[in-house]
């Protein structure tokens, strides 16, 4: 009897830890942003999500996900746990262009991807910091074609950055409105 | 050191070598051959067709017209009776690598397209997958591994790896970890280690009826050895992969024999048509650079870009790319680099208008605004469409 108790808990709580989280519309935080949604989201669990770092989705992390950087600070890699000889790392110096490289080499190395075309970069401003935004488009290996949207800022000398990435199929346009919403009312917290 | 012994052997070999009779391989079937439909080979093709639908409109395919045109013409030269049996597809990865399946369905993969250095080095290639088709190899060792067991796949028939360390070895090694299955494995192996030595032989045979020089066969293996060891790396270790294939050290020293063998029978052909393969390679040379530089493995790829150089190829295409192979690998030794080989690149014709650009980010960094601004117009002139265009005026007016 106790055995079967003690599945039964286990099971509820390994269950309970792969649940994804309701993100309601309104204002959120998470890590260094502050944002507001116009739809619902879910978080997802941590051991499912982009590196580990907090990530929320509508369909489901294969089909589109958006994931919060926050704070990454001078000769660190872009998804934390990740080997600083083979993953680029950001310097405070970078400019824009460059920093377009960081996060397109960290998600080719992590995916083993190709870049299949590449979108505007452009100056935009978050929260009042002077940020850019890009996008681009690459295959993996399950050779599905993905479009990715970055928008990122150095503030203090950290790099905040938000990346969105869907299926460019269907997903990328249903979404990228809400993901833009999310970017222009975002505030980076000193 | 490695160098030194693969010369010892081929001094040693070149003794006994001038008794060798090169024994030519006949194919297994006729042209237009398809296996009955009731039989084990038949499923095989079955697989293969529908593996080869995906493959066709697979983003990651190079549809570039002419240079299928171009690999379509090198295999019907070297075997023009079996030419209608093949289909060949340039797959968009970074390794050195081709395929073959049962089914005639050929793989290039876009990092052996960076590493021949002529059309006789790539021919070389594609005539040992030709040689694997012919022999029914996939068959072979499909029916040997079933024999022995059923535990692992038939489908990796590469010529190479030889610098493949990514998914080819790991789905080998993982097989390999049961500990109980290494002997069973060890004779799998060996058996496919025979199959590579056909297919080399067999390479080297077809050279001929394309009159190319086979004594370019070996100097791509000479490449990938002297590519490693630019990484400090040994050529066989480190991947289970390579036990499916002989030691590249023994593919030189075998395809030199066998060159030298046919060649004394014979007539020398000396054709490398290293002009017309960098002819149509030059299309898609930035796509094969920039995907090399994506790999990060920065000493590998400072051993290919230097060796393209030295050719010549496309010089102020490939400054720029050594260019930004220094600025990437951010080594401050190698900081000297980044702005000479750039410099040096818009000497050339054939510069690309991105080392502007490079130029200008430089000079930007360096807050010299106005050398900045000028870089920076200079791309924008050449590249008024360019996707960066907001941003590079952003530089030019906050700063530049």
């Amino acid at each position: 009897m106790i055995r079967k108790i003690a599945t039964v808990i286990t099971i509820v709580l390994i269950t309970a830890c792969n649940q994804h989280t309701v993100v309601e519309s309104g204002q959120q935080t998470i890590d260094s942003f502050l944002v507001q949604t116009s739809n619902q989201w879910n978080l997802i669990p941590r051991q499912f999500s982009t590196a580990g770092l907090p990530t929320w989705t509508v369909d489901g992390g294969s089909l589109n996900s958006l994931t919060f950087i926050s704070e990454i600070k001078d000769g660190e890699t872009l998804f934390p746990n990740t080997d600083k000889k083979k993953f680029d790392t950001f310097n405070k110096d970078m400019l824009p262009t460059e920093l377009v490289e960081l996060v397109e080499s960290t998600l080719l190395l992590s995916y083993n991807a190709k870049v299949t075309n590449k979108g505007q970069l452009k100056p935009i401003k978050i929260g009042g910091s002077q940020g850019f935004d890009f996008e681009f488009e690459f295959v993996g290996d399950d050779e599905i074609t993905r479009k990715a949207y970055v928008a990122a800022a150095i503030k203090n000398e950290q790099l905040h950055l938000i990346l969105f990435q869907a299926t460019k199929i269907h997903y990328y346009d249903e979404l990228i409105d809400s993901v833009k919403y999310i970017v222009n009312t975002a505030t980076i917290k000193s | 050191m490695k160098n030194f012994l693969i010369f010892l052997l081929c001094s040693v070999l070149s003794v006994s070598s001038h008794a060798y009779e090169f024994k030519r391989l006949t194919p297994d079937f006729s042209a237009n051959y398809t296996p009955e439909l009731s039989g084990t080979e038949a499923g095989l093709w079955m697989q293969m067709d529908e593996a080869e639908k995906n493959i066709k409109h697979s983003p990651l395919r190079i549809n570039n017209d002419n240079l299928n045109v171009y690999l379509n013409s090198i295999l019907c030269r070297l075997s023009e009776e079996y030419c209608a049996d093949f289909r060949i597809y340039i797959i968009r990865n970074p390794y050195f690598n081709a395929t073959m399946a049962p089914n005639g369905m050929m793989q290039i993969w876009s990092g052996l397209l960076l590493r021949a250095r002529n059309e006789a080095q790539l021919a070389t290639v594609i005539g040992h997958e030709i040689g694997h088709y012919l022999k029914q190899h996939s068959l072979k060792r499909f029916n040997d591994i079933n024999a022995k067991s059923s535990f692992m796949s038939f489908l990796s028939l590469g010529i190479a790896g030889a610098v493949a360390t990514g998914n080819l070895s790991a789905d080998i090694g993982s097989a390999a970890s049961d500990l109980t299955q290494l002997g069973l494995m060890a004779s799998i192996f060996s058996y496919s280690r025979d199959n590579e030595r056909e297919a080399d032989q067999y390479g080297i045979q077809l050279l001929e009826n394309a009159g190319l020089d086979n004594r370019e066969a070996a100097k791509i293996w000479e490449n990938l050895i002297a590519e490693k060891e630019a990484a400090d790396e040994d050529i066989s270790s480190g991947s289970v992969f390579f036990a499916s294939h002989p030691d590249p050290g023994e593919r030189i020293i075998n395809l030199n024999n066998h060159a030298n063998a046919i060649n004394q029978a014979g007539k020398i052909f000396t054709n490398t048509n290293s002009g017309i393969y960098w002819q149509n390679i030059k299309p898609i040379l930035p796509l094969l650079y920039q995907d090399e530089l994506n790999l990060r493995q920065f000493k590998q790829s400072e051993y290919v870009f230097k060796s393209l150089l030295k050719d010549d190829i496309s010089p102020g295409l490939t400054h720029f790319y050594l260019g930004e192979l220094y600025r990437l690998n951010g080594e401050d030794e190698q900081q000297h680099l980044v702005k000479s080989h750039y410099q040096q690149s818009i000497n050339y014709p054939d510069h690309p208008s991105e080392v502007y650009r490079s130029l200008g980010l430089i000079e930007y960094k360096s807050r010299n605004f106005s050398k900045a601004k000028e870089y920076f117009t200079s791309y924008l002139d050449k590249n008024p469409e360019a996707n960066d265009k907001e941003m590079i005026e952003f530089y030019m007016n906050f700063g530049a």
